[in-house]
């Protein structure tokens, strides 16, 4: 790895962002993006979310936005200064795209925790046949 | 006060401290936390005590709060004849090098007679499966003949990245026995049931008895206390050459 890549990560690491808001009493789910060929699949990770109907997705062209209630409210007693106070009631997040989608044509499945959304994307690849 | 160290790292031990050729169970962040959700399960379950803790210069600057002490992130904890190796933070991969070798110097001398380290093994279809099989890399035949006297199928061809592959290397050059449990497992999310898979092998191979019953259990909230240690850990791994695991190595012999 050279030094500049080096450089970003420590940046990176540097301005690492809290995975939890206490504005809106939210956590940050783990996410996993998958750019194959043709398109998009975002994974992300939802413990304590109990039904598929406990979580509301919105597509666009570039992003998509994840929200997803806990079956209960979490609240660590022990941790911190401020956050012992905070009762988490739901997981938020904005992931933004690597390439644009159809967002219409987005299906996801939600399974033992887990919700997989796969996102066509907007310009694909079809194969060509040599006549 | 013990001392083991190299120029970049050392093992603080504490006083009074007594071991008896000790089994060494090594579960540092890694696939999944793993061995980090294992080790600190069998730390609680066991009502293990630190005995030592890692010190250097290349860890962040970061000290953890417990119940109003404060505490070192990388420690051994256990007694006269079990040592458990944990952190609560992501190894830098420049620590990687001094960790590993300070460890093994410091095990050898302590007259350890066998290293386990736990850990995951990245399993894309890990959504389907209801229990993650545990598969098992040994050092030398006396660790290969342990493993398969256990059950565990083992590992003959491939690459295995990270500390825990250091830490086989070094103890083999002490002639200490290693073996790593790798069990299939989320790769970029915490794994509870994957730590409970390697602890169920551990428990046979080393005749202890602790329980998967209450990890099981509690495998959401520990999914989701261990999203910032997972993405440190994410981001550490890419530097390290992990995903070197899923290659096909070229010469076989």
């Amino acid at each position: 790895m050279g030094w500049i890549e080096d450089l970003l990560a420590e940046v990176e690491g540097a301005i690492v962002r809290p995975s939890w808001s206490s504005t809106d009493r939210c956590l940050e789910p783990l996410v996993e993006i998958e750019n194959r060929e043709n398109e998009i699949i975002v994974t992300v990770d939802l413990p304590c979310v109990d039904k598929k109907e406990d979580i509301s997705l919105e597509v666009s062209e570039d992003s998509l936005e994840i929200r997803a209630t806990l079956k209960k409210a979490i609240r660590w007693e022990r941790w911190g200064m401020i956050q012992k106070n905070i009762e988490f009631t739901s997981f938020k997040k904005v992931v933004m795209l690597p390439e644009k989608v159809k967002p219409e044509e987005a299906t996801a499945v939600f399974k033992r925790g887990v919700l997989r959304v796969r996102l066509p994307k907007a310009r694909r690849k079809f194969t060509l046949k040599i006549s | 006060m013990w001392l083991m160290m190299s120029e970049e790292m050392k093992i603080v031990e504490r006083d009074g401290v007594k071991f008896s050729n000790p089994v060494v169970v090594e579960g540092l962040p890694d696939i999944g936390l793993v061995g980090t959700i294992a080790a600190t399960h069998m730390v609680e379950m066991l009502g293990l005590e630190e005995v030592a803790h890692f010190e250097s210069k290349l860890f962040p600057p970061i000290m953890v709060m417990h119940r109003g002490v404060l505490t070192d992130p990388i420690r051994i904890l256990g007694n006269e004849k079990l040592l458990v190796v944990t952190s609560e933070i992501a190894i830098p991969p420049t620590a990687i090098y001094p960790l590993a070798s300070v460890l093994v110097d410091w095990l050898s001398a302590k007259g350890a007679r066998l290293v386990v380290s736990l850990t995951g093994f990245p399993e894309q279809n890990r959504l389907d499966i209801d229990k993650p099989l545990v598969f098992g890399v040994g050092n030398m035949e006396q660790s290969v003949t342990l493993l398969k006297e256990n059950g565990v199928e083992v590992m003959t061809e491939g690459f295995i990245a990270g500390i825990y592959a250091l830490i086989m290397k070094y103890c083999m050059v002490k002639k200490i026995p290693a073996i790593t449990l790798m069990a299939q497992a989320f790769p970029n999310y915490p794994d509870p049931g994957a730590a409970a898979s390697v602890l169920q092998v551990l428990n046979n191979m080393l005749g202890l008895n602790v329980s998967v019953d209450s990890l099981l259990e509690k495998a959401d909230e520990i999914k989701i206390k261990g999203r910032d240690l997972m993405r440190q850990t994410r981001s550490s791994l890419e530097r390290v050459g992990k995903m070197s695991e899923q290659e096909i190595p070229l010469m076989y012999r």
